[in-house]
């Protein structure tokens, strides 16, 4: 499928119903085109763009950039308040995710940081004999340690290449002990080998949110708007919507950084969900859409005086 | 949108799992069904037959080529309109081909193949046993509910059928697959079906056909074809038939009871015996008793 124009290539994107009932999203390769590799000319890289043509390269390197589950999906799933997160992988993988709590920990709390933040981190530290033999025993001990330890609203499962390429039966270890956890589990399936694209940890996320966390609306709140975002601005940033949408009588609902569980249950009776970045987080603004009637925006994002402006006004 | 039957087919190697399942295909088509067969083997030749011993680009060769996949990159039109698919996977020796069939299954899935076809059945012929975390894919919830394995007499056979329930019994409670039935291939001898039958009997599966070795086979196949397409008039074309409708009344499905280790064990030297005594009886030469294995 090739498209002449861009807002046709928008139209196909933004239509393509999300499925709730598979386990993950799709990846972003096949879901949007989406490439982080091109070798050519600037002007190129527009007109195909425009075209919807825009090809992956090929390429035995990388020098940059992480994965669907570092690149920094961990870290900010870590800030979520009355939930634990379990790494279902060996130790290295949450290494990112377990330095960011010092980090964290220096956000001054008038800059949004909750004072009782801390890092509610566990791994199922997976080894050469977990790999043999699988592992969803050892992760369904990981989950009855973090109801004992914590008590939390939801369980994060963070997978891995490791369970992706074993074929961990993620799901199959969920629904045999949810019934004897009070926390609700929330698998993410943000294994790093399903994509080159960081944003497809991101979808994967959404999906999950969307999947378990978020319940069928009470009531609508009108006044509330849904700023999601994937930590694409300063913390100064945060005060500073907060502010705006407070002079006009609006509440922002900032998700995920340092977000409680209950704020993503009321995603669905928000009275719209804005973006900061409409790459990181289209997927939950359609899928919202699509499942409570939410509506939503895909640009602009608020920077700069105009753009702001347009912002607060849709 | 019909619900589509979904059923998956393991047995062992060279078992003749191909070979059955295209012609189930075929005799399915046959009868007006839209039918969807999905080989899930590397060596990615479920389908030849179905395609006159021509092979089809597979999934995970689309998926290597980084291109942007379109449906008609993966699903090839077969006999009597039977849509093939195969998940393809890497060379032997290299790579992963568990993993492989987890991300081609994910794709379809995600491309939405079933919705656009909308089949009545989806047949998934699934390699060798229950290996790994990856050919288990097909028995997991949201694929296959059904699920058949292939046997014939032969002991190695049966293990790997015996396998198959223990993966099936695994999964079972968490929304997977359950058992349907064995298929009984290269049924000869009385002797062959009475060993089936046995081990049916022991593990409390049921048979669902009898498939005789025949000599149609041999040639449809050496045309790459099925013997419902090559001589549709033959007893080998009617017992495929035979089997396409018991495999579409049949709708029952349980958690099958693998043997242990040392019961198989026990099991498959009683009837070494029991062959021994038969063959006494048939020529009348006696075996000395200590070549009867203790039981």
């Amino acid at each position: 499928m090739t498209f002449n124009a861009q807002e046709e290539a928008d139209k196909a994107l933004y239509e393509k119903k999300i499925d709730l009932f598979q386990k993950t999203c799709p990846n972003r390769e096949q879901r949007a085109n989406g490439i982080n590799i091109f070798y050519g000319k600037a002007s190129e890289l527009v007109d195909k763009a425009k075209a919807g043509c825009l090809k992956n390269h090929e390429r035995g390197f990388a020098q940059s950039s992480g994965c669907t589950l570092n690149f920094y999906l961990s870290v900010r799933v870590g800030t979520i308040r009355d939930a634990v997160t379990i790494f279902h992988a060996p130790v290295g993988c949450s290494s990112s995710a377990l330095g960011y709590r010092e980090l964290f920990r220096h956000v001054p709390v008038e800059l949004g940081r909750t004072a009782e933040f801390d890092l509610h981190w566990m791994t199922t530290n997976l080894r050469e004999k977990d790999v043999v033999y699988g592992a969803g025993d050892k992760l369904k001990k990981a989950i009855y340690e973090a109801q004992k330890r914590y008590d939390p609203k939801a369980i994060f499962i963070l997978t891995s290449c490791t369970t992706g390429i074993i074929g961990e039966d993620i799901e199959g270890a969920v629904s045999d002990v949810q019934p004897n956890i009070k926390a609700k589990i929330v698998p993410i399936h943000c294994e790093g080998v399903r994509s080159r694209l960081v944003q497809t940890g991101y979808d994967a996320f959404w999906h999950a949110i969307m999947k378990y966390l978020v319940k069928k609306p009470e009531q609508k709140q009108k006044d509330l708007v849904n700023v999601a975002s994937m930590l694409s601005y300063t913390w100064q940033d945060r005060l500073e919507i907060q502010g705006l949408l407070g002079k006009i009588g609006l509440r922002a609902n900032l998700i995920p950084e340092f977000a409680s569980v209950e704020q993503f249950e009321q995603l669905s009776e928000a009275a719209v969900t804005a973006p900061l970045c409409a790459t990181y987080t289209d997927y939950l603004s359609r899928g919202l859409e699509q499942e409570y009637g939410v509506p939503y925006f895909m640009y602009p994002s608020p920077m700069g005086i105009s753009n702001t402006d347009e912002w607060l006004r849709q | 949108m019909t619900q589509a039957r979904n059923i998956a087919i393991y047995g062992k190697g060279g078992i003749g799992k191909s070979t059955t399942t295209s012609n189930i295909s075929a005799a399915l088509a046959d009868m007006g069904k839209r039918v969807i067969q999905i080989g899930c083997d590397p060596k990615s030749d479920s389908t030849n037959n179905l395609r006159r011993g021509r092979s089809i680009p597979t999934v995970l060769d689309a998926i290597r080529s980084g291109k942007k996949i379109e449906t008609e990159d993966i699903v090839h039109e077969g006999f009597g309109g039977v849509l093939c698919i195969e998940a393809g996977g890497p060379e032997p020796g290299v790579g992963c081909a568990g993993r492989g069939i987890i991300a081609a299954i994910e794709l379809l899935k995600q491309k939405k193949i079933f919705e656009e076809f909308n089949p009545d059945v989806v047949l998934y012929d699934v390699l060798g046993d229950v290996v790994c975390g990856g050919f288990s894919v097909p028995i997991r919830e949201g694929v296959a509910e059904q699920v058949y394995t292939v046997t014939s007499a032969d002991f190695m056979a049966i293990y790997a059928a015996n396998n198959l329930f223990k993966g099936i019994k695994k999964y079972a409670n968490n929304g997977g697959a359950l058992f349907s039935g064995i298929i009984a291939n290269s049924v000869i001898l009385p002797v062959h079906r009475e060993i089936i039958d046995d081990f049916a009997d022991k593990t409390g599966t049921t048979i669902a056909e009898y498939v005789p070795r025949s000599e149609t086979i041999t040639r449809s196949e050496l045309r790459g074809q099925t013997a419902v397409e090559y001589d549709p008039d033959s007893e080998q074309a009617e017992v495929y038939r035979n089997l396409a409708r018991a495999i579409l009344k049949n709708q029952e499905k349980y958690v099958p009871a693998p043997l242990e280790a040392e019961e198989l064990k026990g099991w498959a030297e009683s009837w070494s015996d029991r062959l021994l005594i038969k063959k006494e009886e048939e020529t009348g030469v006696k075996t000395p008793s200590d070549a009867l294995t203790a039981t």
